[in-house]
């Protein structure tokens, strides 16, 4: 057979991959890499980002803007595109020149600082001037800064306070910066926090820029190019990221990393993407070149480079996987680890037993590059029939490979027999995906159901009496008496019930950007309960089963506090008026409900003591 | 430079002063942080002084009159009969008969007043009233603070709901006769009490503390007040320690903080367990403060706090070295302390060079006694100054090591400010509890997460991120990374307690768990 052609635009590619890079100088790397390599560098849609700040610099106020984000969030290529954008030259984009000017229409001139940290000395300056022309009207300079948090906050703090407008900025800066919002506008200052981007939304985009490049024109004529096996495994891996059911289970899963606080930049989505698609713990770096793919499939490695497998990074190093973010964060959900007995019985009799096999030839045998192949059935058989065999992988390795691999390829039609999310650690996301974010964050529905509210009402109710109750329409505050953050608490404090009319209730809502339990005293008053993925499934373990703090301690401090800023609203609410004196104990009946038992005192004859 | 201390009191009843001249009279290792809480709202309940918080002049402490409530712990804690006489069952009438009978009989410390016949009249007349009586006591003894300890029953007690659960501990004498005899209560809330009375912000806190604990129509505390009969036996006054410090920054602190993480304005009585960390983390800084001030060799105090890291760090052999540096302080401020009032002085050194033996015995003894109130009988060692001298010392580090020197360690464990958790040596390692009390008091709103491990090195001395260690660093003794990882630890356990918000990897804010609520 004739050789692989070499394709440049697959070497290119290894740019982005998880090898060590240096951090400061990525962007020109990068574009170093594409010249060389003749290929273009990708062209990422910032979502209309990109055009919103070119527009206010042209506008005829233009107010200055800061672009923050962690390492890799795009600051710095942000900054040079919009300098471009507004015939900023590229050999002083390329010099190394402190600062960088540009005549706006509106008279007054840009200042770029595309690197704080690189100013050091001169920073102090320059926050002093923007701080004054924040505050000014029709200012004669405006700035565009990139910097990261850290950076930008140390930078204010160093700035003397000398003046109100130095004062007010600072302030306004971190503001800003702890409101979480990715664009937040105050004054003559628009502070875009990149690091607060949808990173589903941001991969998706990285992925429609890989697939559309005019790069993989350039494996016409290649022998490696061939719609079924054995085939380039790159080829393979770039056709099966074109599925759409493989695109949005991944992007489900940085749907709920989102969520749940691990925001990933877009250079690790890039990291993300190179490395799926090129990824085989035998290639130089461990990612494949045109030659190695060819080597792989000729020694029947094809299956090691698997895309399924390289979403969590398992062609790498374990030190490598983990010190880097995106495997990190993605490894959390235990994705081939966890796994359920009807699934694990599938993979190990699905081959033989009758009435298994239509089901597991439907699911595994039909992908012969990284389902069910010879490899697998070498290592299947060695394990049922309790023997080693040389070269065959131990089975339980091979199926971890198979139950990610289920895990983006189960049909739609089967998630809910089969338990798609019994795959991960947390197998209420589906429900919180279905019920919650996508019902409130996407359809911009007002409420998500009562069916996904109840359970989760049952989950505080147990955490906040620390009794197994199956009350899910009312929520109990309690506490021991003399203390509300108490495991267990036998004393009622008060309930809240539903009732429209006074605008009193839980419910499950957006607020503040984000899903929250919110529980309303009355109309106007009310405490909100952020609700993540984790907290998510906390509750609705707690609620299934029993009081699983050692699922995450984490969620079980959350819920205490947020009872005690429960309590402290009562408290509040209720005044310091002195209320007659009524002690109940909360029993649980034998169905589960929590009842209240008064107990009957006499306090009206009090001793002077 | 060292604080300027007060001449001890004119009466002297101990056998030398000089634990008592550096720290007073008397801080107390068995005495635990919550104890000594509760003696301190004992002596504020309860005090004849000008005011709250609030000392007549001329140092001399106040005086107070805790009640007793025999009644009220013989119910809650000398009565297995309740339990008793429901197994027994019966009509409710015969359940209470049975009870009042029986603690006729058994009910100590009363003297001759032991009919508990008028808690009938509290618990409304109806069936199960006992039943529900005897659901209280639980109730109370749950809440109980050391309820569940083995000590004497006399020493247990309820929780400070109001000024009706208060009262001292007490010795139950054989006899029948009860003495205060400063086991658990051993002056160490008294010397709280008064170094608050020396705060300048004592009016502040009262304030805040009158709404909590000291609310006489606080629910709980009328229920609690409800279970003792009107007339109770007449207290008995008693008079505050010594403390030798006229004022102090230290006690002005100890203030603001209390009334920091009073101002948070938790629910219920939840803010009573970080006044205790308080209490227990200020003695902790006190005691080591004031060592430091006759040991100088030593450096100034620092506790090398580790953020549990799952195996051996060097962090964590800093950690072991500081707390085991910090608790020798104490001896070696009493050898420091002999040592520049009695060796050097000149009176000394007069009466070591009279020639005359019975001469020199006895002006030594003379210095000994103005000095240190050193009680003649006990010293030894002859005619000889040196042996003498080596006599006292020895002398004071016995009686030190009895109880004064173990006061560091015990109440940096009692508070969870050190722990042997992972080790066998015990260091400091702060407790989830401790570290949410630090932020409570530390942080208002919001403060970024470097600048609240330098908040914590300047109130507390504490040092955790690689800033603070710079001296340790500097003596090549550990590396930056050790210390940042620390540092890294402390953030990770913040967020999983919901205390801190990461923006990047670059910035993280501590948030006070009461944000928005002051």
């Amino acid at each position: 057979m004739a050789e692989y052609k070499r394709n440049p635009w697959v070497t290119f590619l290894r740019q982005y991959g998880p090898v060590a890079g240096n951090d400061a100088m990525y962007d020109e790397h990068v574009l170093n890499s594409a010249r060389r390599n003749g290929v273009e560098a990708l062209r990422l849609d910032t979502g209309g980002t990109l055009e919103a700040i070119v527009e206010n610099f042209r506008s005829e106020a233009p107010r200055s803007v800061v672009l923050t984000g962690t390492a890799g969030d795009g600051k710095t290529w942000l900054c040079r595109e919009v300098w471009q954008r507004l015939h900023g030259s590229a050999q002083v984009w390329a010099s190394d020149a402190k600062q960088r000017e540009l005549p706006l229409p509106c008279g007054a001139k840009l200042v770029v600082l595309k690197d704080l940290s690189e100013i050091r000395e001169d920073a102090t300056r320059h926050l002093e001037t923007m701080a004054e022309s924040i505050y000014a009207d029709g200012p004669r300079e405006v700035f565009l800064v990139a910097a990261n948090d850290g950076q930008l906050r140390q930078a204010w703090e160093r700035v003397p306070r000398s003046t109100p407008s130095v004062e007010a900025a600072a302030r306004l800066v971190e503001d800003l910066l702890v409101l979480r919002r990715f664009k937040a506008e105050r004054a003559g200052l628009t502070l875009y926090n990149l690091s607060r981007q949808d990173s589903a939304a941001l991969m998706t985009r990285v992925i429609d820029a890989l697939l559309a490049h005019e790069g993989w024109s350039r494996c016409e004529g290649c022998p490696g190019k061939r719609d079924e096996g054995p085939r380039c495994p790159v080829w393979a891996n770039q056709e099966k990221l074109r599925d759409p059911l493989m695109r949005e289970r991944l992007t489900d899963l940085l749907t709920l990393c989102d969520q749940s606080g691990f925001h990933l930049p877009v250079r690790q989505l890039l990291i993300l993407a190179s490395n799926m698609l090129l990824g085989h713990p035998d290639g130089k770096d461990d990612l494949l070149r045109c030659q190695e793919a060819e080597k792989m499939v000729k020694e029947g490695k094809t299956h090691l480079a698997s895309i399924y497998r390289n979403t969590f990074g398992e062609n790498l190093p374990e030190s490598r996987r983990e010190s880097t973010k995106v495997f990190e964060v993605l490894r959390r959900f235990g994705i081939g680890e966890e796994t359920s007995n009807r699934i694990d019985n599938l993979l190990v009799y699905g081959h033989d037993d009758p009435e298994l096999q239509p089901q597991f030839s439907r699911l595994f045998e039909d992908d012969q590059e990284y389902g069910s192949n010879e490899e697998f059935e070498r290592s299947l058989d060695a394990y049922l029939e309790g023997r080693e065999v040389e070269g065959a992988t131990p089975f339980p390795i091979a199926a971890v490979a198979q139950r990610q691999r289920l895990f983006f390829t189960m049909p739609k039609g089967q998630v809910a027999a089969l338990g798609l999310w019994e795959l991960t650690v947390f197998r209420y996301a589906g429900e919180f995906l279905d019920g919650v974010l996508r019902p409130l964050m996407r359809d911009g529905a007002d409420q998500a159901d009562e069916a996904v509210l109840r359970p989760l009402v049952r989950g505080l109710n147990r955490v906040f009496t620390g009794r197994l109750t199956e009350d899910q329409h009312v929520l109990w505050l309690a506490s021991s008496g003399s203390h509300s953050q108490a495991r267990v608490c036998r004393i009622y404090e008060f309930k809240i019930e539903d009732d429209p009319m006074s605008g009193r209730g839980i419910s499950l809502r957006k607020h503040e950007g984000r899903p929250a339990l919110v529980v309303s005293f009355k109309e106007g008053v009310e405490e909100a309960l952020p609700l993540h993925l984790v907290r998510f499934e906390f509750l609705s373990r707690v609620a299934e089963g029993a009081l699983s703090s050692n699922f995450s301690r984490e969620c079980y401090e959350d819920i205490l506090s947020f009872k005690s800023r429960l309590l402290s609203r009562l408290k509040t609410l209720q005044g310091n008026a002195p209320r007659p004196f009524e002690l109940s104990l909360l029993n649980l009946d034998e169905s589960g409900k929590l009842q209240t038992q008064r107990v009957n005192l006499n306090l009206s004859q009090e001793g002077a003591r | 430079m060292r604080s300027q201390s007060l001449p001890p009191p004119a009466k002297v009843e101990t056998e030398l002063w000089l634990d008592e001249a550096i720290w007073g009279h008397r801080l107390y290792d068995e005495q635990t942080p919550w104890m000594t809480l509760l003696e301190m709202l004992g002596v504020l309940a309860t005090h004849r002084g000008p005011g709250p918080f609030s000392e007549s002049e001329g140092f001399g402490g106040v005086t107070y009159a805790p009640v007793r409530r025999m009644a009220l712990r013989n119910i809650l804690f000398n009565n297995p009969f309740i339990e008793e006489v429901q197994r027994r069952g019966g009509s409710d009438a015969e359940q209470w008969e049975a009870w009042i009978g029986r603690m006729k009989t058994e009910a100590e410390g009363l003297g001759s007043e032991t009919d508990f016949a008028y808690l009938r009249k509290v618990f409304a007349a109806k069936s199960g009233s006992f039943g529900e009586f005897a659901d209280v006591v639980r109730l109370l003894r749950t809440t109980s603070i050391e309820g569940d300890s083995n000590k004497r029953w006399t020493s247990k007690f309820a929780f400070p709901y109001g000024p009706a659960c208060l009262y001292p501990d007490l010795r139950l004498k054989p006899g029948g006769e009860l003495d205060m005899d400063r086991r658990f209560f051993a002056r160490t809330g008294e010397l709280v009490y008064v170094m608050l009375c020396r705060s300048e912000r004592g009016a502040e806190l009262y304030e805040r503390l009158k709404p909590v604990v000291l609310d006489a129509a606080a629910p709980w505390n009328r229920l609690v007040d409800r279970l003792q009969p009107q007339a109770g036996a007449a207290p008995v006054e008693a008079r505050t320690g010594f403390l030798p410090y006229a004022r102090h920054t230290d006690f002005t602190a100890f203030a603001g903080d209390l009334i920091t993480a009073l101002d948070a304005r938790l629910p219920g009585y939840d803010v009573l367990p970080h006044l205790v960390d308080l209490i227990g983390l200020h003695l902790v800084l006190y005691v080591l403060r004031r060592s430091a001030e006759w040991s100088p060799d030593d450096g100034p105090v620092r506790l090398v706090l580790e953020i549990v890291a799952p195996k051996r760090t060097t962090v964590r052999d800093l950690a072991i070295e500081s707390f085991a540096n910090n608790s020798r302080r104490t001896t070696k401020a009493v050898d420091g302390y002999i040592t520049e009032v009695v060796a050097e002085s000149d009176a000394w050194r007069d009466a070591s060079a009279l020639v005359d033996d019975a001469e020199r015995v006895e002006a030594m003894r003379a210095v000994l006694r103005e000095t240190l109130r050193a009680d003649g009988g006990k010293i030894d060692g002859g005619a000889a100054p040196e042996r003498v001298l080596e006599g006292v010392r020895e002398w004071a580090a016995r009686r030190h090591g009895q109880h004064m020197g173990e006061v560091h360690a015990a109440y940096a464990q009692a508070i969870g400010l050190a722990s042997r958790r992972g080790t066998r040596r015990v260091r400091y390692a702060p407790s989830d509890q401790l570290l949410k009390t630090l932020v409570l008091t530390v942080v208002r709103e919001r403060m970024e997460f470097q600048q609240f491990l330098v908040a914590l090195w300047e109130r507390y001395s504490m040092v955790i991120g690689h800033h603070q260690a710079a001296y340790i660093l500097k003596d090549g003794e550990s590396d930056q990374k050790s210390f940042e990882d620390n540092a890294r630890r402390l953030e990770m356990r913040l967020e999983s307690l919901g205390l801190l918000t990461r923006l990047s990897d670059a910035c993280a804010y501590v948030e006070s768990p009461v944000r928005g609520a002051r």
